[in-house]
């Protein structure tokens, strides 16, 4: 590995470190901080008073429903995924690789409409589930389903460049001490990629809360049923009760500005493990 | 030296025997990544252009061509050819900036960089509805100059550029840190200038990461939605971009439409996918190149 100390800026560095900074404060911060100011520019009582909405309830519960059952499975997959494509050779696996971006590399409203073709009354899947009498679209299952595919790819992303980076070498060795499969993985690879693995789950739990698109397009946004925080956000904003936009807002921002902190310390952390000589 | 380093390469590569699950505990695991795969992602993509070519090609071309349409086309392709350049630049330095210098408030750039993956994309356009709206600060000032942000193609452009932010950058920061600064370093070295350093020594080292990163924020600039919707005003013909063309059309129920505008987009994602593999496959190919070349010499 290389060991070395980057150069401190000269003059014309600083100078274009200071734009850089100046771009990501007017473009990213400050519109984040005028949504707080929004919010609360009514007073404290309309801004409650919006909270406690029975419609705003029931879209927090099926957000953080939706978070719920997401998040999970997108960490297993996700880890499962990046483990194999950084640990094994075999083949179709480039295939995976590929895959694996498929969700960003799609426009979420093509990835709404796809659900709606496969689970919707007339559709492959959901022409079989209707006799069972399960309602995927228009209903929470839908909502899941888009959730966990425009999800799919924070963790495996966040994961394998880091496993890749660390290899194979004490994996190796402690199979050669006789550690199993299992044991190993537990001791040895879920500790090196532990800070990763937690900032990918907290990317992926911010994801799904805010998605906005493939859900558009698949929940019908019957409001107090179907319809989760970011379609509140619209639907309040199309209503003309700005406070009540900026309220739900707010709290979708606060979630990212909580995964950035979180991110924050996690990369403090993995750095730390990564500079400590064992 | 290098000879060494070759070897241990190829054999980090190959797993042998000890390191080696038995059969069926890879078959079964890369079965279940594999029918994960297939599941939640090829089979939608597959259902898309069966059905926007199940009343025939024709209905297809006309449903591509009708004006509003082809408008939307237009307006999409515009917003993406302004707002990659943008963020091909932004995205270039920031990584440059993080990756090869110490500086007072890097920490926080890295940070700040994953925001548009942090906010929902609705919260995003709104932002810019209060930065730029009617009743903004800058509201009435950009009413009596005349200028038209929000509900016009600006807005379009910033919420994409906002939104598509991260992924050149993110594409870069991980390569540009493996490979070090000892090459430019040399070059500083040797006597070349700063601007000759970048063009001679990184920017060839790092244009397929550059490439790919390049595609994929302009398939998320194309494809953009949520935050591109609240900002947009849904004038048809005049700010509609494709992808809430196609929500509209769906909610018309005029189907057909709708899936041919989408396998336009679903296209667009397996076009990118593509590339991808190329240039990967590209590069690991020159990486190898440049190992036997290493080998021989030594």
């Amino acid at each position: 590995m290389h060991t070395y100390i980057p150069r401190k800026p000269d003059r014309t560095g600083k100078v274009l470190v200071g734009l850089g900074l100046f771009f990501v404060v007017t473009l990213l911060v400050l519109p984040l901080v005028l949504i707080f100011f929004s919010a609360f520019r009514s007073g404290w009582q309309l801004f409650t008073s919006n909270l406690m909405d029975s419609d705003m309830i029931s879209a927090i519960k099926l957000t953080l429903l939706v978070a719920v059952l997401t998040v999970p499975v997108n960490l297993v997959f996700g880890t499962l995924i990046a483990w194999c494509v950084t640990k094994f050779q075999f083949f179709g696996k480039k295939l995976i690789i590929a895959l694996i971006d498929t969700p960003y590399a799609i426009s979420p409203v093509v990835a709404g409409l796809c659900y709606l073709l496969l689970y919707g009354n007339q559709g492959l899947i959901g022409g079989w589930l209707d006799d069972y009498g399960i309602q995927v679209i228009f209903a929470w299952p839908g909502i899941v389903l888009v959730t966990i595919f425009v999800t799919s790819p924070y963790v495996a992303r966040e994961l394998i460049p880091l496993m890749e980076s660390q290899g194979n070498d004490e994996e190796e060795a402690a199979i050669l001490l006789g550690a199993s499969g299992w044991a190993m993985f537990r001791r040895i690879t879920l500790p090196n990629i532990k800070w990763a693995l937690l900032y990918g789950t907290v990317l992926t739990t911010a994801r799904a809360v805010g998605e906005f698109g493939s859900v558009a397009v698949i929940s019908g946004s019957i409001r107090g049923q179907t319809n989760t925080l970011p379609l509140h956000v619209q639907l309040l904003q199309q209503d003309y009760n700005s406070v009540g936009a900026f309220t739900a807002a707010l709290l979708l921002a606060s979630i990212a500005l909580l995964t950035l902190i979180l991110k924050t310390i996690f990369e403090y952390l993995q750095n730390k493990k990564h500079t400590t000589p064992a | 030296m290098s000879g060494a380093v070759s070897s241990l390469n190829r054999r980090a590569l190959r797993a042998t025997d000890a390191t080696t699950e038995p059969l069926w505990v890879r078959i079964l695991l890369t079965a279940i990544a594999l029918s994960f795969l297939a599941l939640f992602l090829v089979i939608p993509l597959i259902a898309v252009f069966t059905e926007a070519f199940s009343r025939g090609a024709d209905v297809y071309w006309a449903a591509i061509t009708e004006p509003d349409a082809w408008h939307a086309i237009k307006l999409t392709l515009l917003a993406a050819a302004i707002s990659v350049p943008l963020n091909v630049v932004f995205g270039l330095s920031a990584a440059w900036a993080i990756t090869k210098f110490h500086f007072r408030g890097k920490q926080a750039l890295i940070t700040l960089i994953d925001l548009p993956f942090a906010v929902s994309p609705v919260v995003a356009g709104l932002i810019y509805v209060l930065l730029f709206g009617a009743q903004s600060w800058l509201g009435p000032w950009l009413s009596d100059n005349n200028i038209k942000i929000i509900f016009a193609v600006p807005g379009i452009v910033l919420a994409t550029v906002f939104v598509t932010f991260p992924f050149i950058a993110r594409e870069l920061i991980p390569l540009m840190e493996e490979q070090g600064t000892s090459y430019e370093e040399a070059s500083l070295t040797l006597g070349a200038s700063g601007w000759q350093t970048f063009w001679r020594v990184t920017l060839p080292s790092i244009k397929w990461g550059l490439l790919y990163g390049i595609i994929l924020c302009n398939a998320r600039a194309m494809g953009e939605f949520g935050a591109v919707s609240v900002v947009s005003g849904h004038i048809r013909g005049q700010t509609n971009t494709l992808p809430l063309h196609i929500e509209i059309l769906y909610n018309e129920y005029q189907f057909a439409a709708a899936f041919a505008a989408a396998s336009l987009l679903a296209g667009l994602a397996l076009i990118t996918l593509v590339v991808k593999s190329l240039l990967e496959w590209h590069h690991v190919r020159e990486r190898e190149k440049a190992v036997r070349a290493a080998s021989q010499q030594a």
